[in-house]
């Protein structure tokens, strides 16, 4: 039930018991000259872009540059967002064995396609 | 009710293309789950791709309405069915389109998820879209003149990111 105390009480952040899962974090997958381009861009886009922002545009590039065109099951820590399942059926495979206060620290979500198919090197954009 | 969430950053053909995205609560059959879905104010319905649906144990009836999808893209075959999804606590049922990817143009890839107006933009939210944030405003269930009057008293927004369920 709606209340008012929940517009502005602050929910955990992490789960703990998470942590033991096999997972990558994504501000642990190695940059590439495609990534670090890729953030000049945005850079130059936007250049007073907060520090805490571009953080996140590297993130989000990654994970795009990655996994893009994929659904993955992502999980936040304090390092970052980290990815618990790489593909759809991995996902659906770990998601009906975790509990449900676990679940909730868990985000199925499909970054956008790199801008660049690998194999036959076309440009792509999601219209 | 508030919410400032950034706004996710892509990188398109050599432009970066920030892109609105947030993470709903869709009960599935094993309970909710946080899905997150890219808003989309030109797409009249929210959109599944009937994979991920099955995979993600969203139940829908498959026949249901059965209807066609045109995009950009081209056609597809689709069912409408409502989703139950949990927004600022409270369980509200949304009108979705489950999309059947044509054969020709299945990859190993699947489609996006879209969040579109029909039942989310027209009952539920406003959204207010900037360079670097999206806000969005929850009406509460309020009538909207007295959302409207509300929204002005309360014109603080709380910080969120794309990973919390709103």
């Amino acid at each position: 039930m709606f209340s008012l105390f929940s517009m502005f009480s602050r929910q955990k952040q992490y789960c703990e018991s998470l942590k033991q899962l096999p997972q990558q974090l994504v501000r642990d997958l190695p940059m590439t000259p495609e990534i670090e381009r890729a953030l000049e861009i945005v850079g130059k886009h936007d250049p007073r872009l907060p520090r805490r922002l571009m953080l996140r545009a590297e993130q989000d590039i990654k994970l795009q540059f990655y996994y893009g065109g994929h659904y993955i099951a992502v999980t936040r820590t304090p390092e970052g967002l980290s990815v618990l399942a790489e593909t759809l059926e991995h996902a659906s495979e770990l998601l009906p064995t975790l509990t449900e206060a676990e679940r909730r620290f868990v985000t199925v979500m499909r970054p956008a396609e790199w801008a660049v198919d690998s194999e036959t090197g076309e440009e792509i954009y999601e219209a | 009710m508030k919410r400032k969430i950034p706004l996710s950053r892509w990188y398109r053909a050599s432009i970066s293309t920030p892109r609105p995205e947030l993470s709903i609560e869709v009960l599935t059959s094993i309970g909710f789950q946080k899905v997150r879905f890219v808003l989309d104010k030109g797409s009249d319905f929210t959109t599944i791709p009937r994979s991920v649906a099955d995979r993600l144990r969203i139940p829908f009836e498959r026949a249901t309405r059965q209807m066609t999808v045109r995009g950009i893209g081209g056609r597809a075959q689709a069912s409408m069915a409502p989703i139950v999804i949990r927004l600022f606590g409270v369980e509200r049922s949304i009108p979705c389109v489950f999309a059947e990817i044509p054969v020709e143009s299945r990859s190993e890839r699947e489609p996006p998820s879209l969040l579109g107006r029909a039942g989310f933009l027209t009952d539920l939210c406003d959204v207010f879209l900037s360079d670097r944030h999206f806000i969005l405003t929850h009406r509460a269930s309020l009538p909207n003149w007295l959302y409207r009057i509300v929204s002005r008293m309360v014109p603080v927004f709380r910080e969120t990111d794309p990973d919390d369920p709103i």
